[in-house]
């Protein structure tokens, strides 16, 4: 990592921030809320919302992105919150426009998304403004206990309108990822009519999920490094709700996450959710097929309409988890589950190494856990291991390879990484917001654990050749050590939803090129903005985000040479702005201008230099950055003017010589021309002589000739 | 060496052109032994001019000799029509008129060289300055336009730029 910095506070920070109220600074006279409290820390948003940064909504917070009191005018609803995002936790913008299009009264409606200028922190944030329609949460804790609600109640006030919020969903391609009690609310109804489900874009899918939601092996990865999922896992954790909705008491109180996630290995969830509770009849049938740990035979949605509609389906066979039939010793512990024990050779590497190297674990598999797949994996993920040698991280990638050959379906686990393949963007991005390790990532990626991931595989992995090919792209951006590639590629390359990390905007919430020139527009305005315009991150966000902007500079980019780094840049603003056909930039054309100092020493004519510099100045207030460009992009110009200053060092040369000849005549001042003199000397006495001889020849012998 | 002898050795001999030259001479002379009388005596200053000039082509001595040779024709015309007889020729030559005007006229010649040489020197010299501070104009407006780079004393780059640290340098200096 080169000169890659970090932008935002670490969650503390960033929490107390989103805590801190907004400064007192002429607030307007504050309008009452519904309770009678002042509404302070006005902040306009999209022209007809207000944003109260001074009445937080904790009830509706999401761990640290914080809820705030928001308020519309005219044609938008007058009860709103607001969704302030944290940086490091990437927020599904993305999804925004899928979302905003599903009508639904049992999904918090989005009103409204983007880019605010939350005063409070000093910076822009993204935020999503919801409509107020939900009431209180169905329980604050959801992870332990139960609710004890009956089967029928739960049918027609949650099944149902859950039901149909996930048909909305996977109409508009949206993975909820945020299915939980917590996250679901009475919509301020007494009696529960109709429950309606929270939000679950403003941070990363299933990211504020506690285990307990999770599937098995998405339960086994970080938070942050869960990957997009799918609607098999929603479906999951709507059983999960609904378990903990219906059940009266919690088997699992008390547990740890790992006494969790180890329980529904041994047992299956059903019994860890609802071990005490006998459910009968038909929920007990949805219950059973939504709490599959296969996710082959969990319930699909298509199933659990049929089953609302009332038909039967034949209950599927459940596939075990294979299990060995004698334990292995590892680190004092026993184990007869593969799963568990790759989760532990993923955190103790060193002492995993003898285990693996002696034979002692590829004779557990092929003898007492009987596995022949699992063995070819084991051998083939030594094989692998061995490759990169055995020196420096081998104890690492070997624990990795192993883990994948023993729980193929699980994360991938490598130092501090433990993620799905898909969820490495959005962890990369909040190792580096965060300032944790990114050596660690770096070295992930060159090991390319992802073939062994995918060829590991038992079922077809959704497109296969995208995944590899973003990995293989990510191994391509850290070989390239200049300008546009590093880690910070790989950041915006794996995490397509993040905005620019570049310290030079901190300030701004960029996410397009274009936001970028507005940006850009208002660091202007500043006396103290950097001399250039770019650095590492602005290029690898450029060129992730539209590569035509920003490719065809890229050499020019990381030349040695401060005027053509300089150039490119101009150039690539220009061609923003020329692409994206937008409004002029007179700051942005400024600062460049500012900045073009070397580029007009390009220019070997000083006169030349001078009338470009006067052009570039005039045309500084138009703010069109193309035609700025134009004036040193002609190359007739630098060949005419290189072309004059090889005839004119020719000159300088040939003038250089006649003064040495000149001088070396001047040293013998006294001899200088005495030649030539006589010689004109000769030629004035012999035309002088001439006369006189034909004078003295026609008085001889002409007419009245006079004698001598 | 051998070139040095060489060259002495052809001044010594005339050659088969210079031979049939000097016969016709010899023989011109005693045809017009009157006239021929006139001009011994009358160029013996050119001789002496020819003898002492070091001047590349002996300018001088031409300078002197047209001259010269110009303050002998009237009397060589002047015995040629008294018909051309050796007496006549050295009576001419014995009266003082004759040498003083013939000399005179060789001096008339030195003069001139004199004088032209001088003139035609200090014009040549002060030219010269003049060129000199010309191009040192020009060189001056050349830099300006163009900045060190064009007098070719600092290292260029391939675009025909200074290298940073010989412009630096180039600065200081």
């Amino acid at each position: 990592m080169s000169d890659v910095t970090v932008q935002n506070e670490p969650v503390k920070q960033a929490e107390s921030a989103a805590n801190t109220p907004a400064p007192a600074a002429a607030p307007p006279p504050a309008p009452a809320s519904a309770k009678g409290m002042p509404l302070t820390g006005e902040i306009v948003f999209n022209e007809n919302i207000t944003v109260y940064s001074g009445n937080r909504l904790p009830q509706y917070d999401k761990g640290p992105v914080k809820a705030y009191t928001a308020r519309g005018t005219d044609k938008v609803s007058k009860h709103l919150f607001a969704m302030v995002c944290e940086d490091h936790l990437t927020p599904r913008s993305f999804k925004a426009p899928n979302y905003f299009a599903i009508l639904n009264p049992s999904l918090v409606r989005l009103v409204a998304s983007g880019v605010i200028d939350w005063t409070p922190a000093g910076k822009e944030k993204y935020c999503f403004i919801f409509e107020n329609t939900l009431g209180n949460s169905l329980m604050k804790d959801d992870t332990k206990g139960g609710l004890g609600m009956k089967p029928d109640l739960v049918l027609n006030s949650v099944i149902r309108p859950m039901v149909n919020v996930l048909m909305d969903m996977r109409d508009k391609d949206i993975i909820h990822g945020n299915i939980r009690v917590s996250n679901m609310f009475d919509g301020g109804t007494r009696a529960l009519e109709r429950v309606v489900l929270g939000e679950c874009l403003a941070t990363p899918v299933s990211y504020l999920q506690p285990v307990l939601y999770e599937t098995i092996d998405r339960a086994l990865c970080s938070s942050i490094g869960r990957g997009p999922g799918t609607q098999h896992d929603d479906l999951y954790a709507l059983g999960i709700s609904l378990a903990v909705m219906m059940r009266h008491s919690d088997p699992a109180e008390g547990w740890s996450d790992e006494e969790i996630i180890q329980h529904k290995m041994e047992e299956g969830t059903y019994s860890v959710m609802l071990g005490r509770d006998r459910l009968t009849g038909a929920i007990l049938e949805l219950m059973r097929g939504l709490l599959y740990d296969d996710e082959n035979q969990r319930w699909t949605l298509d199933e659990v309409i049929i089953w609302l509609d009332g038909r039967r389906l034949s209950p599927k066979q459940t596939a075990r988890r294979s299990k060995a039939n004698r334990p292995v010793t590892f680190m004092n512990e026993k184990y007869i589950r593969p799963e568990l024990l790759a989760r532990e050779i993923a955190k103790n590497p060193a002492e995993a190494r003898p285990l693996i190297e002696e034979g002692e674990l590829e004779q557990w598999l092929s003898r007492a856990l009987e596995d022949k797949v699992a063995t070819a994996r084991f051998e083939k993920a030594l094989k692998l291991a061995d490759e990169g040698g055995k020196g420096g991280d081998f104890p690492d990638r070997l624990a990795t390879r192993t883990a994948i050959a023993l729980h193929p379906e699980g994360p991938m686990r490598y130092k501090n990484i433990n993620v799905m393949p898909e969820g490495i963007g959005p962890a990369l991005t909040e190792s580096f917001i965060m300032k944790r390790d990114l050596q660690s990532y770096h070295d992930f990626f060159m090991n390319y654990f992802i073939t062994q991931w995918v060829d590991s595989q038992t079922s077809t992995v959704p497109d296969v050749s995208n995944l590899v090919g973003r990995y293989d792209g990510a191994r391509a951006h850290l070989r390239q050590k200049g300008l546009g590639g590093g880690l910070e590629k790989c950041i915006y390359a794996m995490n397509s939803e993040v905005h620019c990390l570049s310290e030079k905007i901190a300030k701004f919430h960029v996410r397009k090129p274009e936001d970028l020139m507005h940006a850009l527009e208002k660091l202007s305005q500043s006396s103290s903005h950097p001399a250039m315009f770019f650095d590492r991150h602005i290029v690898a966000f450029l060129s992730v985000k539209d590569r035509k902007n920003i490719d065809p500079y890229m050499h020019d980019m990381n030349a040695p040479e401060g005027y053509r780094r300089i150039l490119a840049e101009a150039k690539t603003l220009a061609t923003i702005q020329k692409r994206s056909q937008m409004e002029k930039f007179p700051g942005i054309a400024k600062w460049m201008i500012e900045s073009l100092a070397p580029v007009y020493e390009r220019f070997h004519d000083r006169e030349l230099r001078a009338d470009i510099k006067r052009n570039a100045e005039r045309l500084a207030d138009s703010g069109d950055l193309p035609k700025i460009v134009q004036l040193f992009d002609d190359p007739v110009v630098y060949q005419s003017d290189n072309l004059e200053f090889r005839r004119s060092m020719r000159r300088y040369h040939d003038l250089e010589q006649e003064t040495i000849e000149i001088e070396a005549e001047l040293r013998d001042e006294a001899t200088l021309g005495k030649e030539t003199g006589r010689q004109a000397a000769a030629l004035v006495s012999g035309i002088l002589a001439g006369i006189i001889i034909m004078t003295a020849v026609f008085s001889a012998f002409g007419k009245g000739a006079v004698p001598f | 060496m051998a070139t040095h002898a060489k060259k002495r050795k052809k001044r010594a001999s005339f050659g088969w052109k210079g031979q049939i030259f000097l016969i016709c001479a010899m023989l011109t002379c005693i045809m017009f032994a009157s006239i021929s009388v006139i001009m011994v005596v009358g160029m013996i200053p050119t001789l002496v001019a020819a003898i002492v000039d070091r001047s590349e082509g002996r300018t001088r001595a031409m300078t002197i000799g047209a001259m010269n040779f110009a303050g002998c024709v009237p009397f060589m015309l002047e015995i040629f029509k008294k018909g051309n007889s050796l007496e006549t020729s050295i009576a001419y030559m014995l009266e003082p008129r004759t040498i003083v005007v013939i000399y005179f006229a060789a001096a008339m010649g030195y003069l001139i060289d004199w004088a032209m040489t001088g003139i035609v020197s200090s014009v040549l010299v002060q030219k010269t300055k003049n060129r000199l501070r010309d191009i040192q104009k020009d060189q001056k407006e050349l830099t300006e336009r163009w900045g060190m780079e064009v007098t070719g004393t600092i290292p260029l780059d391939e675009f025909g730029f200074p290298m940073e640290s010989s412009l630096q340098k180039a600065e200081e200096s």
